[in-house]
């Protein structure tokens, strides 16, 4: 490279060769090739903290501790509960954490109903029963039975009591999977409006509707 | 008539002469010839002689040429001879530019003028001009002021004027260098006394508006409490210590209040000057590393330059930073 | 921006994962249903509606029906950054109403909305719990109840809003209680569980009672009043603190601080927080409410308004003369004063006190050229001109452009430099976010890093508890059968336990901790300028004048 100039010169380099002992094919790195430090020296630092008052210490404990509390409490979602592998000697002496998380009950007149979780009671019950019912062979039984089977799902349809509630919810959310999703749909969509605007009478036609948010092909 | 005389010394002098004639003539004609007269005394030349021997002479710059209501009420060409004093040899020439750059120079007053001015408004070439000034300036006449705007700018004017502030910058200027340590060193004791009016005023009164008017001080006051220090070696007026008062308003440090003046009194509305304590201590963003980081902007929750891998952070709470 | 960033930092750190995606999901859409927070994220469906629940239930989510029928949910981001300030409010309702305020504020904060009867029963087991546990005496109901109405009376607390039902009596949307309702009080009724709506001023009575009559055809359990805490309470109470403090701090004085304080806390009753100037309050008025401690004589009050008035013009001002001078604080001045003063801490500490000077003067001179700045200075101007440019650059400092030729050639075009201030403050106040951001990521990333560490500290304390318990119970069933042997191998097992952590894990663990205050403190310290910063820009947002109405007649 050095002595390359523009057009035919045979330009001289700008030190004395000689005096380097600079060989030829010797690599001569250009000086400033590095990127700059991520992290330039710090030119005005920054100000101490102030001391922290006796009033702002015990407000840095009580955000701990209320965050603490949040965490302990059915506002606080996890994926999936919590299994302890190795059981340690230290649970004997701590409360157990699991019963807390369901226990918070929503007023559920202040919200909307689409936010309850529907009850698979008279899918998910029906089966045991079935199987019980096709284990006696009698007519009788299977009619009392069934019949019974309707008086129960309509009087566990009929009592919204809460705590029973969430925790059959609790173990339907644990046998049921993606099945569950889809009945969970099937029902929305009787619960809202859709049926009745899916087919409708041409009036909004031409009206922007900017999403189409809720296609289901039943 | 006085030209008799001379006329009947030259008649049998050859062409190369003209010129001398010429310059006879002037002397005797102190307040000019005209080509007239010039033809009367020089019979034997024509046109085209007398003209080449007027050139030569004005270009050597022993005559000059003006114009001049004649009889007949027609522009006539004169020709007078040169001071003789200032037109020996070749410095003669130099002569009529040096008046013309003298004369520009001296137009600047006190501000001065710059050097390619006076080549662009004298016509001159630049080595003759150099000439010129350096000779001007050896004798006297004119002197170089250095300007603080460009430091390489020098402006030239009259060797006894003063040169404006605008281009020494007055008290500020040490040597055409701005003195900020000066400057500094003034800011600072001029807010030491401030501040000490206010602490004693605080101390000596007890009843809130005593202590605020106690703390308060005229623009001379300071001036000559700064003055009685001692600290500076050049003069300052109170000017300058307005300015410095000034710069600490600018600070934030302190505060000016005009006082009316009552109404019927000769005096002005005074200018006071006050301490103003802080309103905030300082603000809690510039408490943490992220107010004065420098790559701030490239930060993000995940990458090179983030939380986690701030070098900053990590010395803020080793206690390094 | 980094305020949504630093608000779904805190929606994981108070409720997790799931519930900070989904919030997350619907802040980035601005609004969205069930179904498309949960196709879009991939949560089921069952935790969607759960986390939609509790974000519900805090008010940081509100819902309405689309006009699709469903129904949507949006997310406020203000309310989840309050969080911020929990602590300050937990602190502020015990100091002002004490340790039964305190309790039920924390209730309330931390369960989103309560009812009355509710609240007050919790609170007061929780509370007499606590002072069995000292060795008090016991409180009763009635002194929650009595602290209740007084946090209703002065507006820290306020009625949630009340769902709207539908033909099919579900709720779709919610609306705001009414101004006359928001803040009033129950009657009243001892032994029954539903609680009227009924309204003060007798001749709203009617108007009332026909809402009890709709509340009464509704559900019955909306029939309960909720109660949640009013955050802009709080909030216009810390703000007339800091504005206490500032005046204190000027003037060095704390008893020109209280007079404002006096003024501030009458304005409290009359003028809404939103009004950029309180309504006046006469000077006989401030007499009578001035605090009888702190032992002002009436001179001294005076001199201390006459003070105020002179130097801090933009804090308080005099109106009028009437009633021996009527006096108003400018809020809107003050909270621009204040924003400008933690501006130019910033360029101080940012750029120099040089930077100061310079970023002052364009301050104060509003529109100037940078030969203009140069004079004023006092600096070499080469300085001040890399300064400037700087401050520039960083976007402290604007340049309006002045063409004196319409081809806008530069050399014959006035640039002047200005400072707009609303600007510099929204520039300000986003970098704040983003260093509160930094400094919360940097605090879990510490607790993290020792988190096992710190469980293993906590067992071990928890062992040793127990062990210790252990004996001396055992100590006080023998008594002086246990022998010295047996008290030496009781030191022995816990001395054994204590090992389980090296000293070198101690340390560990000091570092830890001190780093971990360190950061929290500092949080504190930066919400005094994320506080400010809001404030004054809340204001400065004006809500759309309505077009007046077009006469028919085009006059």
């Amino acid at each position: 490279m050095a002595g390359r100039g523009r057009g035919r010169g045979r330009g001289g380099l700008s030190f004395n060769v000689e005096a380097l002992h600079i060989q030829r094919g010797d690599i001569i790195s250009k000086p400033g090739l590095h990127p700059p430090p991520l992290f330039p020296p710090l030119v005005h630092k920054p100000i101490p903290l102030q001391d922290s008052t006796p009033s702002e210490k015990t407000m840095i404990e009580l955000k701990q501790e209320f965050l603490e509390k949040f965490r302990q409490s059915p506002f606080y979602l996890t994926m999936d509960e919590k299994k302890h592998e190795i059981e340690r000697y230290s649970d004997r002496y701590q409360s157990n954490q699991q019963e807390q998380k369901e226990k918070w009950v929503p007023d559920w007149s202040m919200f909307p109903a689409e936010l309850k979780p529907k009850k698979r009671k008279a899918q998910s019950t029906g089966r045991p029963n079935l199987k019980a019912a096709r284990r006696t062979l009698g007519t009788d039984d299977v009619l009392s039975k069934l019949e019974n089977l309707e008086k129960s799902t309509l009087a566990e349809n009929a009592g919204n009591e809460e705590g029973d509630e969430e925790e059959e919810e609790k173990e339907e959310e644990d046998r049921e999977g993606d099945e569950e999703e889809e009945n969970d749909e099937g029902d929305e969509e009787e619960e809202t409006d859709y049926n009745v605007n899916y087919f409708d009478n041409g009036e909004n036609y031409g009206d922007d509707d900017d999403e189409d948010d809720e296609p289901v092909y039943s | 008539m006085a030209t008799a005389a001379p006329n009947i010394k030259q008649e049998p002098v050859d062409d190369g002469d003209f010129e001398g004639r010429i310059v006879l003539l002037c002397q005797e004609h102190t307040e000019g010839i005209n080509d007239a007269i010039i033809k009367a005394a020089l019979p034997l030349s024509d046109s085209v002689q007398r003209v080449t021997a007027l050139n030569n002479l004005l270009k050597t710059g022993r005559i000059t040429v003006f114009q001049k209501k004649g009889t007949s009420d027609q522009p006539v060409l004169l020709y007078r001879l040169k001071d003789e004093a200032t037109t020996a040899g070749p410095v003669k020439g130099a002569d009529h530019q040096e008046k013309l750059v003298y004369q520009i120079i001296s137009e600047a007053g006190n501000k001065g003028v710059w050097i390619r001015e006076i080549r662009m408004r004298s016509n001159l070439g630049v080595p003759q001009l150099n000439k010129l000034v350096k000779n001007m300036e050896s004798k006297k006449l004119i002197k170089a002021v250095k300007s603080v705007a460009a430091a390489k700018k020098k402006v030239y004017m009259l060797f006894d004027l003063e040169p404006d502030s605008t281009i020494t910058g007055g008290a500020w200027y040490n040597d055409n260098k701005f003195d900020h340590e000066f400057a500094d060193v003034l800011n600072q004791q001029c807010l030491r006394y401030l501040e000490s009016k206010s602490a004693s005023a605080k101390e000596r009164h007890t009843d809130p508006l005593a202590q605020q008017n106690g703390a308060l001080a005229t623009a001379d006051e300071v001036h000559r409490h700064i003055t009685e220090l001692g600290i500076s070696t050049i003069k300052l007026t109170v000017n300058d210590i307005k300015d410095v008062l000034n710069t600490l308003i600018y600070d934030g440090k302190i505060k000016e209040i005009t006082r009316v003046a009552a109404a019927g009194s000769t005096e002005e509305g005074q200018k006071l000057y006050r301490l103003l304590k802080p309103l905030i201590p300082t603000t809690g963003l510039m408490r943490v590393p992220c107010g004065v980081c420098p790559v701030i902007d490239q930060c993000q929750d995940e990458g090179a330059i983030s939380p986690a891998t701030c070098v900053y952070l990590k010395d803020w709470l080793n206690g390094i930073l | 921006m980094s305020k949504t960033d630093l608000a779904l930092l805190i929606l994981r750190d108070f409720h997790g994962e799931i519930v900070a995606k989904i919030g997350e999901c619907i802040v980035l859409s601005g609004c969205a249903t069930v179904r498309q927070v949960a196709l879009s994220t991939g949560i089921p469906q069952a935790k969607v509606k759960r986390a939609v629940l509790i974000l519900v239930q805090h008010g940081i989510a509100e819902f309405e029906q689309n006009k699709h029928g469903f129904i949507d949910y949006k997310v406020d981001v203000n309310k989840i950054v309050y969080r911020l300030q929990f602590p300050k409010i937990m602190r502020c309702a015990e100091l002002l109403y004490g340790d039964p305020a305190k309790f039920m504020v924390e209730k309330l904060l931390f369960e989103g909305r309560a009812t009355m009867k509710s609240l007050i029963k919790t609170e007061t087991q929780r509370l007499n719990e606590c002072l069995r546990a000292q060795g008090d005496s016991e409180v009763a109901p009635s002194l929650l109840e009595e602290r209740f109405e007084k946090l209703v009376k002065t507006h820290f607390l306020k009625r949630c809003s009340v769902p709207i039902k539908d033909a099919r009596g579900r709720a779709v949307s919610l609306e705001a209680p009414s101004e006359e309702l928001v803040f009033v009080m129950p009657p009243k009724e001892s032994g029954t569980e539903r609680v009227k709506q009924e309204g003060e001023p007798p001749s709203k009575k009617l108007k009332v009672e026909g809402e009890v009559d709709h509340a009464a055809a509704a559900d019955s359990a909306t029939s309960e009043i909720y109660w949640e805490v009013n955050y802009k309470r709080f909030l216009q109470h810390f703000r007339d603190q800091v504005l206490v403090a500032a005046v204190a701090s000027r003037l060095d004085n704390e008893k020109a601080g209280e007079v404002l304080r006096t003024i501030l806390r009458h304005c409290e009753k009359t003028t809404n927080p939103n009004e950029y100037v309180s309504q006046p309050i006469s000077y006989h008025e401030i007499q009578a409410q001035l605090p009888r401690d702190l032992g002002m004589a009436k001179q001294t009050l005076e001199q201390w308004l006459k003070i105020l008035t002179d130097t801090m013009p933009e804090f308080v001002s005099k109106s009028a003369d009437s009633g021996g001078g009527m006096y108003a604080v400018s809020i809107f001045q003050a909270l621009q004063t204040l924003c400008t003063a933690h501006i130019e801490s910033v360029v101080e500490e940012r750029f120099g006190s040089k930077s100061l000077r310079i970023f002052r003067v364009i301050l104060m001179k509003r529109q100037v050229e940078q030969t203009t700045i140069e004079k004023c200075v006092l600096m070499p101007a080469k300085e001040a001109k890399d300064l400037l440019y700087k401050m520039f650059r960083e976007h402290f400092v604007h340049v309006t452009e002045l063409a004196k030729t319409p081809d806008h050639a530069p050399s014959r075009t006035f640039y002047l430099f200005n400072v707009d201030l609303q600007k510099v403050a929204r520039v300000v106040l986003d970098r704040s976010y983003k260093a509160m951001k930094n400094v919360v990521i940097k605090q879990r990333l510490v607790v993290s890093e020792n988190k096992r560490l710190r469980d293993k500290e906590n067992r071990k304390n928890v062992v040793i508890a127990s062990l210790q318990k252990q004996h001396s119970d055992l100590l006080a069933e023998h008594g002086e059968g246990i022998t010295d042997e047996m008290k030496e191998e009781w030191e022995r097992e816990v001395d054994a336990i204590k090992s389980m952590i090296t000293h070198h894990e101690y340390e560990q663990l000091e570092k830890a901790s001190k780093f971990i205050h360190h950061l929290e403190a500092s949080q504190q310290q930066l919400d005094s300028t994320i506080f400010l910063l809001e404030s004054y820009l809340a204001m400065t947002y004006k809500p759309p004048t309505p077009k007046p109405a077009r006469d028919p007649l085009g006059r």
